[in-house]
């Protein structure tokens, strides 16, 4: 047979504790090294007896009183939210929602590529941006938080497209800079919206 | 003989529970709030003293409980009613402790208060008594200053009755690391509480 180490033994000690090891076929084999382990080992043998100890403390801490108003205090606030079912249908179409703007949103960047390139290459730095806005999105207060960093990210954006479209070449556009620089911008808002529809409904998925 | 009984007797009357929390569940999902009332009835003091052990505040683990059964109803309707309900509200209620710790950005090792005290057992002498809640008070302090990962683990392991694939879900975190953490917070609190037993 293989002796076991001490701390191979203490594994094997935690899953018998939960009931992991003698009930299980594939455990016999190691309940029979355990149990050789424990025969000559001190240590171990003072292990398990804490770990019963523990086991039987935490098993017999009495709980806490629940305070008398909690539930009062929840159905109180259920009347303030919407039914039940009408989260679930907003939640479809907050995906749906999201969905359509994200294509519209593509479509709208694919027609008008060459702007699109030249102004991803005087993109200001948005990483910093972002990583900030995903800091302060936690909780509904810190959404507005959110807001306001990615109004700043579109200000900014909108600066280095002014400058970009400064810098483009005199070629006759097909469409009026204004036009395309007015389409670029609803593009990019589209992208904005999809974006934070996304984030909310991982955020809700994540939090259910 | 009289045990396989006993014990399939124990079985039908879980399985009854189970079907009557079901019905309870697919009541609330239609709307019926008494239904829903009914479920906080049934899991308010486990929530409730689960968020006591993560905060150690009596009254943000009130606010905290509360906020979790207002999430689950709101989330109710996607709910399989096939699962058991408890993991899923554990997990909702790990979330909300959790992003509470992270805004508060207490460090473990510094709650020292002591959490309210249970309700008296009268059948206790008085020296007895004061003997049991010192060593309440103590063993949910030294829960209280785990790291959060292994606190959550050994919280839902020993005080939620979960297994370790209920706990790998309800965490989202590998089966493996279900028992390391568990494992490492056990050995924690034996060193801690040592004493506790060697007296």
């Amino acid at each position: 047979m293989e002796y076991l180490t001490c701390d191979e033994a203490e594994i094997l000690l935690n899953l018998r504790l939960d009931g992991l090891l003698d009930g299980a076929d594939s455990g016999r084999a190691d309940a029979a090294r355990l149990d050789a382990h424990l025969a000559v080992c001190p240590a171990c043998q003072a292990f398990l007896a804490d770990m019963e100890a523990l086991n039987t403390t935490l098993a017999a801490l009495p709980d806490a009183p629940v305070p008398p108003a909690m539930l009062t205090g929840v159905l109180e606030r259920i009347p303030a939210l919407p039914p039940a079912n009408d989260l679930a249908r907003w939640r479809w179409l907050l995906g749906a929602s999201a969905t359509l703007e994200a294509v519209a949103a593509a479509l709208l960047l694919l027609l008008h590529w060459p702007l699109v390139s030249a102004f991803a290459q005087g993109l200001v730095p948005t990483a910093a941006l972002d990583a900030a806005g995903h800091r302060l999105a936690d909780g509904l207060g810190a959404w507005l938080a959110w807001f306001s960093v990615q109004a700043a990210l579109i200000q900014a954006q909108w600066q280095a497209l002014t400058h970009q479209v400064a810098l483009l070449e005199p070629t006759p556009p097909a469409l009026d800079l204004a036009v395309q620089a007015a389409v670029l911008l609803v593009a990019v808002l589209l992208v904005w919206g999809a974006g934070n529809r996304l984030l909310a409904t991982l955020s809700l998925r994540a939090q259910t | 003989m009289r045990r396989s009984t006993r014990r399939s007797t124990s079985g039908d009357e879980r399985g009854r529970e189970r079907g009557r929390e079901c019905g309870l569940i697919q009541a609330a999902q239609a709307g019926d709030k008494e239904a829903f009332a009914e479920l906080v009835r049934r899991y308010q003091g486990r929530i409730y003293n689960m968020a006591l052990r993560m905060a150690g505040d009596p009254q943000t683990a009130a606010d905290l409980a509360q906020e979790s059964f207002l999430r689950a109803y709101a989330a109710l309707p996607r709910f399989d009613v096939t699962r058991p309900l408890a993991p899923w509200l554990y997990k909702i209620t790990t979330n909300l402790c959790r992003n509470w710790l992270a805004r508060r950005r207490l460090p473990t090792e510094s709650l020292d208060e002591p959490v309210p005290r249970e309700v008296p057992d009268e059948s206790l002498e008085p020296g007895r008594l004061v003997e049991r809640r010192e060593l309440a008070d103590r063993i949910r302090r030294e829960i209280a200053k785990l790291p959060l990962e292994h606190r959550l683990v050994v919280e839902l392991r020993h005080f939620g009755g979960l297994s370790y694939d209920e706990i790998a879900r309800t965490l989202d975190i590998p089966l493996s690391d279900v028992k390391s953490r568990l494992f490492r917070g056990r050995r924690k609190l034996r060193e801690r509480l040592r004493d506790v037993w060697n007296t």
